[in-house]
């Protein structure tokens, strides 16, 4: 028989094994393996006679050739406690029913409480940080109210009079449902908003058809959401198409994909607020649109918000003054203000608490005391357990006893809380 | 237990054994198996199959002189016990008398 003297057997695979395999394996396996090896280099390439090296040695992973060891002893001890644990749970059913359900129980309500908390923590994180709302804090003379609604021309004049204000966009919802007829079919429907032409695009809006940017410019015009696309036409591309909106024909520009639920808003029709004449007239007193802000990077919303006043005094001071035959001055000495602030729009769902929001809102401290719940739940129920745990460990002594006697160590005995 | 029920791989191994004796260990009886019967049975394989045997006392072992071929390593030489061989005759007798029962004839006939 031809040697390949020059050749080894691969050093790798020849220490694996001697590390998995027991040592009164090593010659007589590892001799087999090299006589193989040789073997093959006689009529197969090296690489080839290397592969199957590898394999053989891998194959030789098995229960009667693994050494015993520490470690694998262990293992074993694991295995009978978990034997030991089943049968204590068997032999007393109604302690173990009791114990189980109460930490499952537990486990889940506070799983679910986590769901609800994450969810209405996640309102409105998709938006731009840098979007801001509007909202105004009215003072009467007798009383106060806050609403999300602003006077419609402060959008557009903001934008010219401060370089920080990149971008605005109005919109608001109508009182009232509107039928909208499409053919001889007529739905009444009350998700619509009537928003300013760059309402679209400030908030990102994803579009399905149409573009973002345009799709309201025409008074005429209005986007529907993906649903109520499908709802009406199946699934077609409906733009270019005309229904009837409230009695007026108008045409289909755009198509936006359904906004998530997540969202303080929704909307399954939006039309132009443009259509309405009193949009088109300068207004700076009647709470009307609901006004979103693009600030620039950086800009401090509270800047901002300490330059509102005078910027309000010099629009609103001639019309308060027409209304109500007195001066703005004398007007707020009578007890009256206009306080507009500023709030992000993630924070709109949580931290606002403001009259006619588009959809219900949360409250931050329910999420608090649901959180501190969800921990006390979890809590108690892992003291429940333990409690229960400990109680019947006595009952337990026997086997502990009988698993000293048979030489248990203390660490393999601690497991199980002794 | 004289009627130890074996798989037929086992029951190769175990003529294996008989026919290379004495110098049967686990790599000749591959080599074997490959070239006698064409079956390429890992050696980890015919190894957990004489550990086997040897567990139910059908086997003996020995540790066996070392080659050069083998890195020095002495091997594990495998023997036929009587209980072993007993076991392959019994397979063998009653194989023989099946085969005795066959005729051609009954087997292809248009009945």
């Amino acid at each position: 028989m031809k040697k390949a003297k020059d050749h080894r057997v691969p050093e790798f695979a020849r220490l694996i094994f001697e590390r998995f395999a027991s040592t009164k394996w090593h010659d007589e396996i590892l001799g087999d393996l090299e006589e193989q090896y040789f073997d093959h280099l006689n009529h197969k390439k090296k690489w080839h006679a290397d592969l199957l090296f590898y394999l053989e040695v891998i194959l030789f992973i098995r229960p009667h050739i693994i050494r015993k060891n520490q470690k694998t002893n262990r293992i074993m001890i694991l295995d009978n406690h978990i034997k030991v644990s089943f049968r204590n749970l068997k032999k007393n059913k109604i302690y173990s029913l009791i114990n189980i359900l109460g930490l499952t129980i537990g486990m889940a309500s506070c799983l679910l409480i986590y769901l609800y908390v994450n969810y209405d923590l996640s309102y409105d994180d998709f938006q731009d940080d840098q979007v801001y709302r509007m909202w105004v804090n009215r003072v009467y003379p007798e009383r106060e109210v806050s609403y999300p609604y602003v006077p419609h021309s402060f959008g557009p004049q903001l934008v010219k009079d401060f370089p920080e204000v990149i971008g605005q966009g109005g919109c608001f919802k109508p009182f009232n449902p509107t039928s909208i007829k499409l053919g001889d079919v007529t739905f009444l429907e009350d998700n619509l908003l009537f928003a300013d032409s760059s309402f679209l695009s400030l908030l990102n809006f994803p579009m399905k058809y149409g573009d973002a940017a345009t799709a309201l410019t025409d008074p005429n015009a209005v986007v529907i959401s993906e649903s109520t696309a499908r709802k009406l036409f199946g699934l077609e591309d409906p733009i270019g198409k005309h229904i009837e909106f409230g009695g007026n024909s108008k045409e289909i520009t755009g198509v936006a994909f359904d906004y998530p639920n997540n969202s303080h808003f929704s909307f399954d029709y939006l039309t132009s607020m443009h259509q309405l004449p009193f949009f088109n007239e300068i207004n700076w007193v009647g709470f009307s649109a609901m006004t979103y802000l693009k600030l620039t990077d950086g800009t401090d919303p509270a800047v901002l918000e300490a330059k509102l006043p005078a910027f309000v005094k010099k629009y609103a001071e001639g019309p308060i003054q027409k209304r109500n035959g007195i001066t703005y001055d004398e007007y707020v000495a009578a007890g009256n203000g206009y306080h507009y602030k500023l709030q992000p729009i993630k924070d709109i769902h949580l931290y606002s608490n403001l009259e006619n929001e588009l959809k219900a809102n949360g409250n931050i401290s329910y999420i608090y005391i649901f959180s501190i719940i969800a921990l006390f739940i979890l809590v108690i129920a892992c003291i429940n357990f333990m409690n229960l745990s400990t109680a019947r460990s006595t009952e337990r002594g026997k086997e502990v006893g009988v698993r000293k006697v048979l030489g248990s160590e203390k660490r393999h005995l601690i497991p199980k809380g002794y | 237990m004289e009627n130890q029920s074996i798989s037929s791989q086992e029951e190769i191994v175990l003529l294996l054994v008989g026919a290379l004796a004495p110098n049967a260990y686990a790599y000749t009886i591959k080599k074997e198996m490959l070239d006698q019967g064409g079956k390429n049975i890992a050696l980890a394989s015919i190894h957990t199959i004489l550990y086997r045997l040897e567990k139910h006392n059908l086997l003996k072992s020995s540790m066996g002189g070392a080659s050069s071929s083998r890195g020095g390593r002495s091997k594990r030489l495998y023997q036929l016990t009587m209980k072993g061989y007993k076991v392959v005759e019994d397979i063998h007798s009653f194989r023989n008398s099946l085969w005795g029962k066959i005729s051609l004839d009954n087997i292809f006939s248009n009945s």
